[in-house]
C-alpha cells in the first residue's frame, strides 16, 4: 500500500469531486429553497401544485384522486371545495369521501376546513364522520364544537338515539358544549344507560343541558362506577348546587382516590355550604376526610379569613384555627400564617407569630 | 507477520468501519429526510385553530425538575405559561437548590405557601413546602429535599393531574406553540402515541434567541454554540426522525419529552439508579411495550419547539458530553437483553445495535481509525495523499449530513436568517477537525467514567445573564 493503487489513485479524487459537488448542490438547495420561500411569502413553495383558479371539474378530479403521491394536492383540493362559496355538483360526495378516508391526514384536513365553512352541509358531514370513524374523534369533535347550536343541535340530539355507546358519548359531550337542552325524559333514560362512559358524559353535560341538574346529578353520585361519581361530583360543584354539599362531603370517604379528590374540589366550589361541611368533617375518624376538609378550608380562603379575624381579636375564629390544628391541619395553618406574613407588614407579622404560639 | 502487514490489515479494518458507520448514517439520513418532509406537509394540512381552543384537546401537566437554576428558571416558566394551549398546569420541583431558585420564583410569580394533599404513587424525597402562584394558579412550586432529577420528576408526577406530562429542563425556553406542536400527533391517536420529543435550538441565552421573529432568528456567533446547534440538528433531523419512522426512537430528550402518564405509572416512573433519566426511560418503555406486544408509538418531530442553553466553554461541553456518554453506556448495558432479539422488533434488531455501533463503539473506533490511518501514513504504509483525501472525503460526508439536517430544519421551520443557514452549511465540513475531536475526547472520558462507576451529574455552569 506504499503507493496508492492506480485505480484508487484515479477514483479517490473523483469521489472527492463528486462529494464536493453534492455538498455544494445541497447547500445551494438550502439557499434556493429559502429564497423562493421568502420571495413567494409561503413556507412551502414546492408543495402548492394546484393552480389558483382551477375550474370545479378539475378541482373535483383532484379531490377524488386517491393515489398516495397525490395525497397533499388532494387535501388541498378538498379544502378548497369545502371553503368555496358554492359546492359544485358532486362536491358533497367528494367531501364525504375525504372524511371517510382511511388516511388521518386527509380526514382531518377536510374536517378542519369544514369547520371554517360552518353551515348545515358541513355539520351533517362532520356528524356523520364522528359516528363512523373511530380514530381522531376528539379532533372532529373539536371542529364541531365551533358550530352554533342552531345548526348542529338537532344533529347532535340524533346521536343520543344511536345504539353505539361511543356515539352517544360524543353526542352528550357536544350537546354539553353547545348548551343544548335535553328533555327530562331523555335524561332519565340516559341515567340508566348501560355504558358507564355515557353516564359519565351525561354527568359532565348536565349543568349545561338540564333545566334542573341537581336531581339527576345526585342520583349519579351513587353510581357503581367510580368515574361516573367523579364527573357527577365535579358537575355539582360547577353548577353550585349548594343543597348537595352534604352528599358531596360524604364522598370524601369514597373508596376511589379520584372521587375523594373531586369531592374536595367540589366542596371548594360550593362556597359556604362546602365550608360548613368541611368544618363538620374536621372531627371525622377517616384521616383522609379530615385532611381534605382542612384543604377545603384553605382553598376556599376560609382559613385566611379566620387568621385575619383571630389576629383582630375574634375568639371564635381563633377557636376554629385551634380546632383545625387539633384535627391535624397544623401545616395548613402554618402555610396560612406564612401567606399572611407575605401580605401584611412586619407589625402584623409579630401578631401572626403570637397567634401561632397562642394556638 | 511484519508490523507493516498488520498495519495494512488495520487500515483495511478502519476503512471498513468508516464505510459501515457512514453508510448507516446516510441510510438513516435518507429515511429522516423523507420523514421530515412528510411531517412538514402533514403539519401544513392540519389546521389546529379549533384544537387550540377546544375543551376536547387533551390537557397536559408540564414538569420541571430544578436544581440551582436561579438564572434561567423564571424565563423558562414564563415561556410555558405563555403557550397557546387550552388547558395545562405547570409543576416546578425545586430539588433542594442551594442558590436563590425558590426566591426568584417567589418574586416572579408571587408564590404563596399552600398545603396540598396528594397521592404518593412514586417515591421521592420529603417535601419542605408547597407554593401556588397568586398571579397564575396554573403554577405550583414544590420545594423538596435534594434527591436528583429523576427523584424530583417522580415528585412532580405525584402532583400531576393530567393524562399527558411534558418534562422540560430549567434552561429550556419554549415557543408559544410548543405544546400544541408536541401534542398534535397525540391528539390524533392518544391510544397509540405514548411519547413525543422534538428538536430544540441551542443558544447562549435561549430567552433572547426566542424573542427573535421567525425567519430572522440568529445562530449564536460563537463557533462552539454553532457546532452544538449542528450537532443537535444532525442528531434530531438525520437520525431520530428516521428512528421514529421505524418506531425505534430510543432517546426522548429531557429538555422536551411528552409521555402518557399511565405509561409512566406502568413502568414505575423515572429511575433514580442512572446518572440521567431520559434515555433510560425511553429504553425501558420500549422494552416493556415490545415484550408485552402492545401497540405504541414514540415519536421525534422536526418542529423547533424552543431553545435550550448550550455550554459556552470547551470544558463545560466536555463535562456535559462525558455525562451523556456515561448515561448511554449505563442504559445500553442495563437493557442489553434487547440486543439482536427478534421479539423486540426494530428496537432489538436495528435500534440497539445502531446505538452500540454509533454511540458506544464510536468514540474509540473513530479515534482508533484516525490514529491508525495517521500512523500508516506517517510510516509509509498508507500513501499520504490517500490519507489526506480520506480526511477530505470524511469532512465532506459530514458536511453533506449537515446540509440534509439544515434542509429539513429550514423546510420545516423557516426560522433562521439565510446568512446563518449558509454559515451552518459552511461549518459542516469543518466539524470533523474543529468539533468532533472535542466530542470524541468527551466520550472517551465518559467511557472511562462509566467503567469507574462514576454517577455524578457534572452539570455545566449556567451562562451569565446580563442584568435586566
Amino acid at each position: 500500500m506504499k503507493g496508492p493503487d492506480p485505480a484508487m489513485a484515479t477514483a479517490l479524487p473523483l469521489i472527492i469531486l463528486a462529494l464536493a459537488a453534492t455538498w455544494a448542490a445541497t447547500a445551494l438547495a438550502v439557499v434556493a429553497g429559502r429564497l423562493q420561500a421568502d420571495r413567494l411569502r409561503t413556507r412551502r413553495p414546492g408543495v402548492r401544485r394546484l393552480g389558483p383558479d382551477l375550474p370545479p371539474a378539475r378541482l373535483l378530479a383532484a379531490a377524488g384522486d386517491r393515489r398516495p403521491r397525490r395525497k397533499w394536492s388532494r387535501i388541498e383540493a378538498l379544502r378548497r371545495l369545502s371553503t368555496g362559496d358554492v359546492l359544485p355538483p358532486g362536491g358533497r360526495e367528494a367531501l364525504a369521501g375525504g372524511l371517510a378516508d382511511h388516511d388521518d391526514d386527509v380526514r382531518l384536513g377536510v374536517a378542519s376546513a369544514l369547520s371554517a365553512r360552518a353551515d348545515q352541509v358541513a355539520a351533517e358531514l362532520l356528524v356523520a364522520s364522528l359516528t363512523e370513524q373511530r380514530a381522531g374523534r376528539a379532533r372532529i369533535a373539536a371542529e364541531l364544537e365551533t358550530f352554533p347550536v342552531r345548526i348542529v343541535g338537532q344533529l347532535l340530539h340524533g346521536l343520543l338515539d344511536d345504539e353505539r355507546a361511543d356515539v352517544r358519548f360524543w353526542g352528550l359531550q357536544l350537546l354539553g358544549r353547545a348548551r343544548a337542552i335535553i328533555p327530562p325524559g331523555r335524561i332519565e333514560e340516559l341515567i340508566n344507560d348501560a355504558s358507564p362512559d355515557v353516564r359519565a358524559a351525561l354527568a359532565e353535560a348536565l349543568p349545561s343541558v338540564a333545566a334542573n341538574p341537581a336531581t339527576p346529578l345526585l342520583r349519579l353520585l351513587a353510581d357503581d362506577t367510580w368515574f361516573v361519581r367523579v364527573h357527577a361530583t365535579r358537575a355539582l360543584g360547577e353548577a353550585h348546587v349548594t343543597p348537595a354539599a352534604a352528599s358531596v362531603a360524604e364522598l370524601l370517604h369514597d373508596r376511589s382516590w379520584w372521587v375523594r379528590d373531586a369531592a374536595e374540589k367540589a366542596l371548594v366550589d360550593l362556597g359556604d355550604a362546602g365550608v360548613n361541611q368541611a368544618l363538620r368533617l374536621l372531627d371525622a375518624d377517616d384521616p383522609f376526610a379530615r385532611d381534605s376538609a382542612a384543604e377545603v378550608l384553605q382553598e376556599s380562603g376560609y382559613l385566611d379569613r379566620c387568621v385575619a379575624a383571630a389576629i383582630a381579636g375574634d375568639d371564635d375564629a381563633a377557636a376554629v384555627i385551634e380546632h383545625a390544628r387539633e384535627a391535624g391541619a397544623g401545616r395548613l395553618i402554618d402555610a396560612t400564617l406564612a401567606r399572611r406574613r407575605q401580605l401584611v407588614p412586619v407589625t402584623v407579622d409579630k401578631d401572626a407569630g403570637d397567634l401561632v404560639e397562642a394556638v | 507477520m511484519s508490523v507493516s502487514v498488520e498495519l495494512r490489515w488495520a487500515v483495511y479494518v478502519c476503512f471498513s468501519y468508516l464505510v459501515l458507520v457512514y453508510g448507516s448514517y446516510f441510510a438513516l439520513a435518507a429515511v429522516s429526510f423523507v420523514e421530515g418532509i412528510f411531517r412538514a406537509r402533514q403539519s401544513d394540512a392540519d389546521d389546529l385553530r379549533s384544537a387550540v381552543e377546544s375543551r376536547f384537546t387533551i390537557p397536559v401537566s408540564v414538569l420541571f425538575a430544578v436544581y440551582n437554576e436561579e438564572l434561567p428558571i423564571v424565563e423558562s416558566v414564563r415561556s410555558v405559561l405563555a403557550n397557546d394551549y387550552p388547558e395545562f398546569e405547570v409543576i416546578v420541583v425545586n430539588d433542594g437548590s442551594t442558590d436563590g431558585t425558590l426566591d426568584v420564583l417567589t418574586d416572579a410569580f408571587h408564590l404563596q405557601p399552600r398545603e396540598i394533599f396528594y397521592r404518593r404513587q412514586f417515591d421521592a424525597q420529603p417535601i419542605r413546602g408547597i407554593y401556588r402562584s397568586a398571579s397564575d394558579p396554573r403554577l405550583i412550586v414544590i420545594d423538596k429535599e435534594n434527591g436528583g432529577k429523576a427523584d424530583a420528576l417522580n415528585c412532580a408526577l405525584n402532583f400531576a393531574r393530567y393524562r399527558y406530562v411534558l418534562g422540560i429542563d430549567a434552561d429550556t425556553v419554549l415557543a408559544r406553540n410548543a405544546l400544541m406542536a408536541g401534542m398534535r400527533l397525540v391528539l390524533r391517536d392518544p391510544a397509540t402515541v405514548i411519547g413525543v420529543t422534538s428538536i430544540l435550538a441551542i443558544a447562549e441565552q435561549p430567552e433572547i434567541r426566542m424573542r427573535e421573529p421567525r425567519g430572522r432568528r440568529r445562530i449564536d456567533r460563537r463557533p462552539l454554540l454553532a457546532f452544538q446547534q449542528l450537532d443537535y440538528a444532525r442528531s434530531f433531523l438525520t437520525a431520530r426522525l428516521g428512528w421514529s419512522r421505524f418506531n425505534f426512537m430510543l432517546c426522548s430528550v429531557g429538555a422536551f419529552a411528552i409521555w402518557r402518564r399511565d405509561v409512566l405509572e406502568e413502568v414505575g416512573g423515572f429511575s433514580t439508579e442512572f446518572t440521567c433519566e431520559d434515555i433510560e426511560l425511553t429504553f425501558r418503555i420500549h422494552e416493556r411495550y415490545r415484550r408485552l406486544r402492545k401497540p405504541y408509538r414514540i415519536l421525534s418531530l422536526a418542529e423547533t419547539v424552543g431553545a435550550t442553553e448550550g455550554p459556552t466553554s470547551v470544558r463545560s461541553l466536555i463535562r456535559q458530553r462525558e455525562r451523556w456518554q456515561r448515561v448511554i453506556m449505563e442504559t445500553v448495558f442495563a437493557h442489553r437483553g434487547m440486543l439482536g432479539r427478534r421479539r423486540y422488533g426494530t428496537v432489538g434488531m436495528i435500534g440497539v445495535p445502531f446505538y452500540l455501533l454509533s454511540e458506544i463503539a464510536a468514540p474509540f473506533a473513530e479515534l482508533l481509525s484516525f490514529v491508525v490511518l495517521a500512523v500508516a501514513a506517517a510510516t509509509g504504509v498508507l500513501d499520504v495523499r490517500l490519507f489526506a483525501l480520506t480526511l477530505a472525503a470524511l469532512a465532506l460526508l459530514n458536511g453533506l449530513l449537515t446540509n440534509v439536517a439544515v434542509l429539513v430544519d429550514d423546510y420545516t421551520n423557516r426560522l433562521y436568517r439565510l446568512r446563518d443557514l449558509v454559515r451552518l452549511c459552511v461549518l459542516g465540513p469543518l466539524d470533523l477537525l474543529l468539533y468532533r475531536p472535542i466530542i470524541v475526547l468527551a466520550r472517551a472520558r465518559g467511557v472511562v467514567g462509566y467503567l469507574r462507576g462514576d454517577h455524578g451529574w457534572n452539570k455545566f455552569e449556567r451562562n451569565v445573564r446580563a442584568p435586566a
